[in-house]
C-alpha cells in the first residue's frame, strides 16, 4: 500500500489514497464510450478520502455500477458499486503514477484491434468477468437485474 | 473524405455525425489529457464543416484557446477542441463515441516520453517527444 494524492483537471476533486499498486484495464463497451479512449485504466485503492465529492456528476449505467465524472471540468474519476465506496480511482488522477502496472485486463473480448495486451496482464472474458459479478452478488444476497 | 459516420456517448444523449473523420487516432500523455481522461487521451479529427452534435454538451475551457466537451447526462468524454488559432476549425472526437473507434488505428503517441510505467501503448507508431511536439507548436 502506498498513500497517493490525486486531483482532477480543474482541481474542483481532490483525493488521498491507498494505492496497491495494481492497475485494471478495462475494455467493456461502456468503459469505451465513456472515457472515450478505452480503457478505463483504474487504479486499485482503498481508503479514499475525496474533497469536491458533492460537485461531482454520476451516472448509472446499470442498476448497479456508477460512473463519476468532475461536474466542473468533466474529468473522469472513477467506477464504483453504488451502495459502496469506490475500489479504484482513474490512474490519471493521481499526482504520482510511478510503481504502477497495469495488472489484469477485464472484457478482452472487447479489446480494440489496435491496442495488444499488456505483458503479463491476467486476461479475463465477459462471460469470466459475469460469472464472478454473479457469485458475488449472490453472496451479498442481491440479484442482477 | 470517408462516407458521413455516427458515433454516441453511453447514454445516448449526445449524438454526433462527422463526414470527414480522420482514419487515424493520435494519444496524448501531457498532464492536462492525463487528468482529463484519467488514463491517455485519445482523439480522432473531424473537420467542423462536415459535423452535427446534439444533446446535453458541457464544456470546460482548459487553457485560454483549447476547450474539453463532455456529455452532462453520463459524463462521457466528447472532444478536445482549439477554441482559437492552429486547428480551431477541428474536432478531435474520443475514439469512443464511434463503434470500433470507426475503424481508425493508433498512429501518433504525443508526450511520448510523459508516458506512465504502469502501461505503454505498443506497436509501430509515431513518437513525439513533449519538447518535440512544443517546439512544432509554440501556442503549447
Amino acid at each position: 500500500m502506498s498513500e497517493r494524492t490525486g486531483r482532477c483537471l480543474c482541481g474542483t476533486v481532490t483525493i488521498t489514497t491507498e494505492v496497491t499498486g495494481e492497475i485494471q484495464a478495462c475494455h467493456c463497451v461502456q468503459c469505451q464510450r465513456w472515457t472515450g479512449g478505452g480503457p478505463l485504466f483504474s487504479a486499485r485503492a482503498s481508503n479514499t478520502r475525496i474533497e469536491g465529492g458533492d460537485k461531482v456528476l454520476a451516472y448509472h449505467a446499470s442498476t448497479w455500477g456508477e460512473r463519476v465524472v468532475c461536474g466542473t471540468c468533466g474529468s473522469t474519476l472513477w467506477w464504483k458499486m453504488q451502495d459502496r465506496p469506490a475500489d479504484y480511482v482513474a490512474v490519471g488522477l493521481l499526482d504520482d503514477q510511478t510503481g504502477l502496472t497495469v495488472t489484469e485486463e477485464i472484457f478482452v473480448d472487447y479489446r480494440p484491434g489496435w491496442l495488444p495486451p499488456f505483458p503479463g496482464a491476467s486476461q479475463s472474458t465477459e462471460a469470466e468477468e459475469v460469472a464472478k459479478f454473479d457469485a458475488w452478488m449472490a453472496k451479498q444476497g442481491k440479484s442482477v437485474e | 473524405m470517408r462516407e458521413e459516420i455516427t458515433g454516441h456517448c453511453l447514454c445516448g444523449a449526445v449524438q454526433i455525425r462527422a463526414r470527414s473523420l480522420s482514419d487515424e487516432i493520435s494519444a496524448c500523455h501531457c498532464e492536462m489529457c492525463t487528468r482529463w481522461s484519467g488514463s491517455v487521451q485519445m482523439g480522432i479529427e473531424a473537420h467542423e464543416s462536415g459535423v452535427t452534435v446534439t444533446g446535453p454538451v458541457k464544456t470546460y475551457q482548459s487553457t485560454p484557446f483549447s476547450e474539453r466537451a463532455w456529455c452532462d447526462t453520463c459524463g462521457s468524454a466528447l472532444w478536445l477542441r482549439n477554441t482559437e488559432g492552429e486547428g480551431s476549425d477541428l474536432y478531435e472526437f474520443v475514439p469512443g463515441l464511434f463503434e470500433n473507434a470507426a475503424g481508425a488505428r493508433l498512429t501518433r503517441i504525443v508526450y511520448a516520453d510523459c508516458a506512465p510505467d504502469g502501461f505503454a501503448l505498443a506497436g509501430p507508431v509515431k513518437r513525439v517527444t513533449k519538447a518535440e511536439y512544443e517546439k512544432e507548436h509554440d501556442h503549447v
